[in-house]
């Protein structure tokens, strides 16, 4: 037992004399694998960590487990969207701002979002309405597939609600639904990112249905 | 549920909880039909909202002889009593100051009169004379659901310090009668929304 310890301790003691010696006599590959041990652990999004080395080539699979162990954090999204909720008289055009929030736990490849959406919708017989959106989107991306893009797929519930006036009074009406969404994130440099995503939902109000094909283009963190 | 739309207003709301058999009077007591709406939205039941028609509430009298449709809320129905109906806009007065009474923002009355389209106009804008109103614009051609084609007069006039817009049209039903429609309001009544509400008036017995 005493020897075993004694053994183990040798061994550790001799590792950073190993690697010493290897840079004084030049060894690229130790150097290389000494930066790269010693370099801080920064978190890329997108459930990768950034590498220091400009133009080094990063793993093809597999997320790398995060140093602190902790998951990667939050991506914050900003971004703006595209759709049409039918006024039934040939308008229904939305322009809104959106921001959302996406965690990758507990696996990098899962991504669990929240969606927030403000903007004007079209009514064609009278002024433009308020409308008001949130999504819970859940589902996965594919990590290192198309490095630096990672597609993902998510299924999608919304609820929301328009304001608008009619016949010279206020009103609001409410809507909600879900659907599916497939898009992407291009990492542009560390964690920020441009992104999109097209989806369909069916969304109901007022007893109608009403089928929803979204974009959404972002920016991210 | 065609039961639910003779002699009485349907509503998205109405038509959701009528499904389950359970009163509309709370939001609690249908949320159970508003799932099964969801649900069936989901699974493409629910009438397309590009229909205009889909979203809007419908007073039908039980002789059929017009379909009433209007957007609830803001409109509401007050009475509907055989072929009347009665359904309006609450005022500001109405809604803040508790006053159950008096001309609402939009009052409009539905009712089955005799004679011709062409006699009723031409009483009508006799009437409005009488009462000191103003003929804005008409008698125009009006369209409603279908293509049937009506008769309708604008007018104009004070009601205490309040200026009025009146909007009468006529379409001529079954029987030798005449449906008309008196449009009574604060705003102005010549708009699209209200070309759009007569534009879904269902005129005469609906077809098969």
């Amino acid at each position: 037992m005493r020897r075993a310890l004694l053994a183990s301790l040798l061994l550790l003691a001799a590792a950073p004399a190993e690697a010493q010696l290897a840079r004084r006599l030049g060894d690229p590959a130790s150097s290389r694998r000494e930066r790269a041990e010693s370099a801080p652990a920064a978190s890329l999004g997108l459930g990768r960590r950034l590498d220091p080395r400009p133009g080094a080539r990063r793993p093809r699979r597999g997320p790398e487990a995060p140093r602190s162990g902790r998951g990667p954090g939050p991506q914050i999204q900003l971004g703006y969207a595209f759709y049409r909720v039918s006024d039934g008289y040939g308008g229904g055009d939305v322009h809104a701002a959106t921001v959302g929030v996406f965690l990758q736990l507990p696996l990098p490849e899962l991504r669990v979002g929240l969606l927030g959406e403000v903007g004007s919708h079209d009514y064609s017989l009278g002024g433009d309405d308020l409308i008001a959106r949130g999504g819970l989107e859940l589902g996965v991306q594919l990590l290192g597939l198309l490095d630096p893009f990672v597609p993902h797929v998510v299924a999608l519930a919304s609820v929301g609600g328009i304001v608008g006036t009619r016949f010279e009074t206020t009103v609001a009406h409410a809507f909600g639904g879900g659907g599916l969404g497939l898009g992407g994130e291009l990492r542009l440099h560390r964690n920020l990112h441009a992104g999109f995503q097209v989806s369909y939902q069916r969304l109901e109000m007022d007893g109608a249905g009403f089928d929803v094909f979204h974009l959404r283009l972002f920016l991210g963190l | 549920m065609p039961c639910e739309r003779i002699g009485r207003p349907t509503s998205a709301l109405e038509r959701a909880c009528a499904g389950l058999g359970q009163p509309p009077s709370s939001w609690p007591a249908c949320a159970a039909p508003f799932s099964t709406l969801l649900v069936s939205s989901l699974l493409g039941c629910a009438p397309s909202g590009e229909d205009p028609l889909s979203r809007l509430s419908v007073y039908e009298p039980p002789g059929g002889e017009y379909r009433l449709r209007y957007l609830e809320p803001p409109w509401e129905l007050v009475d509907g009593d055989g072929t009347s109906a009665y359904v309006r806009i609450a005022s500001s007065s109405m809604i803040f100051g508790g006053i159950d009474g008096g001309a609402g923002k939009f009052d409009l009355f539905a009712t089955v009169e005799s004679g011709t389209v062409e006699a009723n106009v031409a009483a009508e804008v006799r009437a409005a004379s009488a009462r000191g109103e103003e003929l804005v614009d008409g008698p125009r051609d009006v369209e409603a659901e279908g293509g049937v084609v009506g008769r309708e007069i604008l007018t104009r006039g004070m009601a205490d310090v309040v200026e009025r817009h009146g909007r009468y049209a006529f379409f001529a039903i079954p029987d030798g009668r005449v449906l008309r429609l008196a449009f009574d309001a604060t705003p102005p009544v010549d708009t699209p929304e209200v070309d759009a509400m007569i534009a879904a008036l269902g005129v005469g017995p609906e077809g098969p």
